[in-house]
């Protein structure tokens, strides 16, 4: 099939009028726990995966998308309204969004974040079109040492990135790991640190892991804050962007689309690093970098592009490698997982539907989202004056139901709030959750393609640096973890032999 | 370096070396013929390695003087954490004796109270509202089984 044909297919099944309403379940629902501070998509992935069991899984798989990108779009409003971002990924928008709501500029900003995202958003899905059968080709010819040295590169990125302290990231990795052993050994059926648990021998879930470190603890977290917040009041007459603001900012959301995009395809980027990054070129490239922080449109447009571009970029090596690059994607792959589907490199031949589904229906959700949020700001706006000790009430029971019913065990229930209190200390403590989510996801594929590899080499390591695409990807890890290290020494030499 | 992170160093130290223990009595094997304990044991010895450097750098680093432990609580209401958290647990131990209805009922009307009291109305019709509504959504439309208590709803 070519592309075109591929594409109309595609269509044939997101047009459906099942997938069509799965499609505007999932920006809907995105859009809602995108404006709310407090709860962010992955929980709310976790949450509604219960509701995906009477899906087809096409369907699942759509409004689960739908969630993620219509929580960019959410959260936007929060950040230019009240300077309160609704979700880590609009940050930045609160410099020039809230600024330009003070100049009684709301509208514009809200106008052009959503065109923004909008047209971003669409560049993204064009490119995950176009790379992803290309990539998939490759990665069919990836075999264990492959797969290991991917994964090695991955985790290096995450814990590259990773905010304060490197060395705690490796460290949240590792337990993410060894959290994924527990439960029967992937190749010898031996069960291991089950201690007769019943529920543990199939392993610690994803959903109540998930659910725990994202959802509960972050209640937990906002309960204890005294504060409450006020919602700036201004009119949002106009909320068209001039022709001046198009101006301004359609070169910023170009530039924020690709830079969305490719960033977003690596791991542990995510969606928030590029919003940060591209917030930074245009300080960098324009003529006043000191209007930037002022209400700077820009500043808007350029960030709130990136977030929807990175969506769709972070889901090419979901789909085409079958390894999720964010936490996000993570719980995507949970989702793929118990409707019985393997992302991977076979998803485009043996699943077609589900694979060109998905991708044009974030065609048709973003269109969705551009009519829906335009005219609804307001109803948005009005949400965030609920009280909080109404909403926190429905999360918890929410995250309850929703693990409980992957199984109908009450003990996943306990390990959902075990790991609630886990993710409570570790925010205190300055630990970040996502390398170990990453880690539980992908334990059991690490450890399969690990060892296959040592018994294929019998016991040399070799075999990872005679493979290319496993060397590549190790020799990048290795730069990627010495360049700490060795950087400032050799800036140090260097500037020695200048000087003589 | 902040003082009271040293105790979850310490922590990770002592987990590392345990799960270690705990991997050499499964079969670590050989590297040409990995066994079950083979991942588990080389993860645990990489997290002393971890712990244990961030433990020593702790302990060379200088402390900041706003670092004490007390401090990360202070001015927070922890005191409602530690109530919502025990009526969870108490809500899943309750789950199986009282039944979903009866216990979510319960649940919702004290998390309803817990941070501001709401008003009678707002308590009692909340709790009804959100206990039937997930109870006929799950149970009907998503046919999850909800444990069937003592009055058998």
């Amino acid at each position: 099939m070519s592309l075109l044909d591929s594409m109309l297919y595609g269509f044939s099944v997101s047009l459906s009028p099942h997938n069509l309403l799965a499609c505007f379940v999932g920006v809907f629902v995105g859009t809602l726990i995108g404006v709310l501070p407090g709860i962010g998509p992955t929980a709310t992935m976790a949450m509604l995966l219960p509701v995906t069991y009477k899906m087809s899984p096409t369907g699942a798989l759509i409004m689960m998308a739908g969630i993620f990108y219509g929580a960019m779009y959410g959260g936007s409003t929060t950040s230019i309204l009240v300077n309160i971002p609704g979700e880590a990924a609009s940050v930045v928008t609160c410099l020039d969004g809230y600024q330009m709501a003070r100049q009684g500029r709301a509208g514009p900003a809200l106008g052009i974040s959503a065109f923004g995202s909008f047209i971003a958003g669409t560049l993204g899905v064009v490119g995950l079109m176009i790379l992803a059968p290309p990539l998939a080709k490759v990665a069919l010819r990836f075999g264990p040492p492959e797969i290991f040295g991917v994964l090695v590169l991955g985790f290096t990125m995450i814990t590259y990135l990773a905010g304060k302290s490197k060395l705690k990231a490796i460290a949240m990795g590792i337990l993410g790991f060894l959290l994924a052993n527990i439960g029967n050994d992937p190749m010898d059926s031996v069960p291991r640190f089950v201690y007769g648990s019943v529920t543990l021998i199939d392993g610690i879930g994803l959903v109540p892991v998930a659910m725990g470190l994202f959802g509960i603890s972050e209640v937990l977290l906002n309960l204890e804050q005294p504060s409450e917040t006020e919602v700036f009041k201004t009119s949002f007459r106009g909320l068209l962007p001039s022709k001046q603001d198009w101006k301004d900012s359609s070169f910023p959301i170009l530039r924020g689309g690709m830079i969305g995009f490719f960033l977003g395809i690596l791991p542990g980027i995510g969606a928030i690093i590029p919003t940060l990054i591209s917030y930074a070129f245009e300080k960098r490239l324009s003529k006043h970098p000191e209007r930037f922080g002022t209400g700077e449109i820009a500043g808007v447009a350029a960030p709130e592009s990136a977030n929807n571009a990175a969506t769709a970029g972070s889901m090419v090596p979901l789909l085409t490698l079958g390894i999720p690059p964010n936490v996000v994607m993570a719980v995507l792959l949970g989702v793929f997982l118990i409707h019985g589907v393997q992302p991977g490199p076979l998803l485009m031949k043996e699943h077609p539907e589900i694979f060109w589904g998905v991708v044009t229906s974030m065609y048709t959700g973003n269109v969705m989202l551009l009519v829906l949020n335009l005219p609804l700001i307001g109803l948005w706006v009005k949400l965030l004056k609920v009280p909080y000790q109404i909403l926190f009430p429905m999360i918890l029971l929410f995250c309850i139901i929703g693990v409980y019913s992957v199984a109908n065990n009450i003990w996943d229930v306990v390990i959902l709030l075990i790991f609630g209190v886990v993710g409570y200390f570790m925010k205190k403590f300055e630990y970040e959750p996502a390398p170990l989510l990453l880690a539980l996801v992908l334990g059991r594929m690490a450890e399969e393609s690990l060892r296959q590899s040592l018994v294929l080499s019998r016991g040399s390591l070799m075999i990872f640096l005679e493979r290319p695409i496993s060397r590549g990807a190790l020799i990048v890890a290795i730069v990627l973890i010495l360049y700490p290290l060795v950087g400032p020494l050799l800036k140090k030499t260097m500037l020695r032999e200048r000087k003589t | 370096m902040k003082r009271y992170h040293f105790g979850s160093y310490l922590f990770l130290f002592l987990l590392g070396l345990f799960v270690c223990f705990e991997a050499r009595n499964l079969e670590v094997g050989k590297i040409f013929n990995p066994g079950a304990g083979f991942f588990p044991f080389w993860l645990s010895v990489s997290l002393i390695v971890v712990s244990g450097i961030l433990i020593i750098k702790s302990v060379f680093e200088r402390d900041e003087p706003s670092s004490e432990f007390k401090g990360l609580w202070t001015g927070l209401a922890w005191k409602k954490n530690l109530l919502v958290l025990g009526a969870l647990f108490l809500y899943v131990f309750l789950l199986e004796i009282l039944g979903y209805m009866i216990s979510t009922f319960l649940l919702m009307f004290f998390l309803f109270r817990a941070i501001k009291a709401q008003s009678w109305v707002v308590m009692i019709a909340g709790s009804v509202f959100a206990s039937l509504s997930t109870y006929f959504l799950f149970k009907f439309w998503l046919q999850v089984q909800f444990p069937v208590g003592i009055l058998g709803i």
